[in-house]
């Protein structure tokens, strides 16, 4: 299947899981929703999609196309198939950051404090990772555990540190990832990040192609490594945090969807990051929609699902990975 | 009678020892709302310790009472050490504390959380008859229904008001909160959707009832608070005027006692706004 096709089919899924994202909600059945909207076009229904639903549809649009880019992106780098924000421990360390920029005041100060202190947490958890892991599979997945304890380790702390008694309690739910009831407030506060992060990320795929052969042969075809690796950093830390902040943790979405796309381009990475932001952001809406749809009410967390759903493939690609290791 | 009852109720966990003769002498309370009650009906020199909890001005309507006293963080230790004749808790918070200093034989007492202000009065007799100031008690509850007497009784057409509070739960008829609606002459509309005690209602969902109130809580001191931030959610503040949305300080009713009646105070002024 040629890109374009592929492209096109992603647009087509992502414009309909939009439209749905907009259509259904807990307050009305999507077809009396439209009626009512017609019939009365400045009434709560107007305020109810354009303040609540609205948000929730775009939010969860960047934030899928940040999280499936920079599993795409991090995959290429580290030429890991595990490698992947929530398992090399960058949202949680994005995660730490928001929660101290929220809990000790500052982002009530400073709305902007709190994606950018996101960010700055997913930066050191990407160095960190960096630093202690290498290439081994194995050894990628310890670092992820060893950055994401850490991470909580911290955020628990800081939490404790709270003069707010129901800080732990909030977070909890906050750490699970969820889009309910966020305001264009957000979407603000994380568009610019989210979309400076992606474009650093689409300007590496030439260089991550050149590398999946290996470091050496991608420096003699002209290939800067270091500045490779700033601009990716920079990148993944840029969308992932914002994202983080935003949303909370959501798992698995840059785990599953550059896996499920990869066979279809011919395993290169320069194809695979602009189809892998469409695919993140089609599977953040679908999951979104299905928290609505299955437990409406009582809404089941975003990063629930996505878990739910990524956890097998994630024991798939262990096992894999485990069979085929020397 | 319906105070014996209570009484058995009250006194769940009983240590084996006897009870001397007289009135504790060494109380030690660790839950936020019995620490209000043994400010408000023991006599000072008799408490040996409460919950720091009790003197946070944000969560605590007693706080300057509790300050000077010794505060305990609830652990059984800092418990034991004071040597208390009598132990007061909930029956909600630090279940395995609870039972370890019964075990190790103190005289603990775990009261049930109160969800009506009948049951607020009922309560307040009983802990004043276990501290052994049935007076008090007796002059706590007349304040409390003084306090409510006053209280201007709603004018047709009856409003709606819906409890929203933070992560978007709601609040039916059997809770304290539900109650205090009631009392200040308030239809809940949590009622229309099922929910008795507790349960969620999304934001979108709130919007299309257009209650004429949304009452809330505010968080303690105005720390920052991810579940609060709901309740300023751009939608809210568009569909409902400041006036139809009331705050509720934390600390007037969390626990029952006779400052909860100005909880329905705060509730019937905001109700006579709406006209």
């Amino acid at each position: 299947m040629s890109d374009r096709a592929l492209g096109a089919g992603l647009v087509l899924l992502l414009a309909l899981l939009f439209s749905g994202s907009l259509l259904l909600g807990p307050a009305t059945p999507a077809l009396a929703f439209l009626q009512g909207l017609l019939a009365d076009p400045d009434g709560p229904l107007r305020l109810i999609l354009v303040e609540i639903r609205l948000p929730r549809a775009l939010l969860g649009a960047m934030t899928g196309a940040s999280l499936g880019l920079a599993g795409a992106a991090l995959q290429g780098y580290l030429r890991n198939p595990l490698a992947e924000p929530g398992i090399v421990g960058v949202s949680a360390s994005a995660a730490f950051g928001a929660v101290l920029a929220f809990y000790s005041g500052l982002a009530t100060l400073l709305p902007l404090a709190m994606p950018v202190s996101g960010i700055l947490g997913a930066m050191l958890g990407v160095l960190l990772v960096q630093a202690l892991a290498g290439t081994a599979t194995l050894g990628l997945i310890l670092a992820g555990v060893a950055v994401s304890s850490f991470a909580s380790a911290l955020t628990s702390l800081a939490l404790n540190l709270s003069p707010n008694p129901f800080a732990a309690t909030e977070i909890t739910f906050w750490l699970m990832g969820s889009l309910a009831d966020r305001s264009f407030d957000h979407v603000w506060l994380a568009l610019p990040f989210t979309v400076t992060g992606w474009l650093c990320l689409l300007t590496t795929g030439r260089a991550l192609d050149a590398l999946s052969l290996d470091e050496d042969a991608a420096a003699s075809l002209g290939f800067d490594l270091a500045r490779l690796r700033l601009v990716l950093l920079a990148g993944v830390a840029l969308a992932v945090g914002a994202a983080t902040a935003v949303t909370g943790v959501v798992g698995f979405v840059g785990l599953v969807v550059p896996h499920l796309l990869r066979p279809l381009v011919g395993h290169r990475p320069a194809r695979l990051l602009p189809l892998s932001a469409l695919g993140g952001a089609c599977l953040m809406l679908a999951s979104d929609l299905l928290v609505r749809l299955v437990t409406p009410g009582q809404e089941l967390k975003l990063g629930v699902v996505t878990a739910l759903i990524g956890t097998p493939f994630f024991f798939f690609l262990v096992l894999r990975a485990a069979r085929t290791a020397p | 009678m319906i105070r014996p009852a209570l009484m058995g109720l009250l006194a769940l966990l009983l240590a084996p020892v006897p009870t001397e003769a007289g009135p504790p002498r060494r109380i030690v309370s660790f839950n936020l709302c019995s620490d209000q009650l043994v400010l408000l009906l023991a006599r000072r020199e008799r408490i040996a310790s409460v919950s720091y909890l009790a003197a946070d001005p944000a969560m605590s309507a007693l706080a300057d009472q509790a300050r000077g006293l010794h505060l305990n963080h609830r652990q059984a230790e800092e418990i034991l050490a004071l040597d208390p004749d009598l132990v007061l808790t909930s029956t909600f918070t630090d279940r395995a504390t609870t039972a370890l200093l019964a075990r190790l034989g103190r005289r603990v007492v775990a009261l049930p959380p109160v969800t009506s202000l009948a049951e607020t009065r009922a309560q307040i007799l009983d802990v004043a008859d276990l501290l052994g100031e049935p007076a008090r008690g007796r002059a706590m509850v007349a304040e409390l229904d003084a306090a409510l007497a006053a209280v201007p009784p709603p004018a047709p057409p009856r409003a709606r008001a819906v409890l929203f509070q933070a992560n978007g739960w709601t609040e039916g008829p059997a809770t304290l909160a539900g109650d205090l609606l009631r009392h200040a002459g308030l239809d809940n509309l949590a009622v229309s959707y099922g929910i008795d005690a507790y349960g969620r209602l999304p934001l979108e969902t709130v919007l299309l009832a257009a209650p004429d109130l949304v009452v809330s809580g505010t968080m303690p001191g105005n720390a920052p608070s991810l579940g609060q931030a709901l309740l300023d959610h751009p939608a809210l503040r568009t569909a409902l005027p400041d006036r139809r949305r009331v705050r509720v300080p934390e600390a007037l009713w969390t626990c029952g006692l006779p400052q909860t009646a100005d909880a329905v105070a705060l509730l019937a002024r905001a109700r006579d706004r709406l006209r």
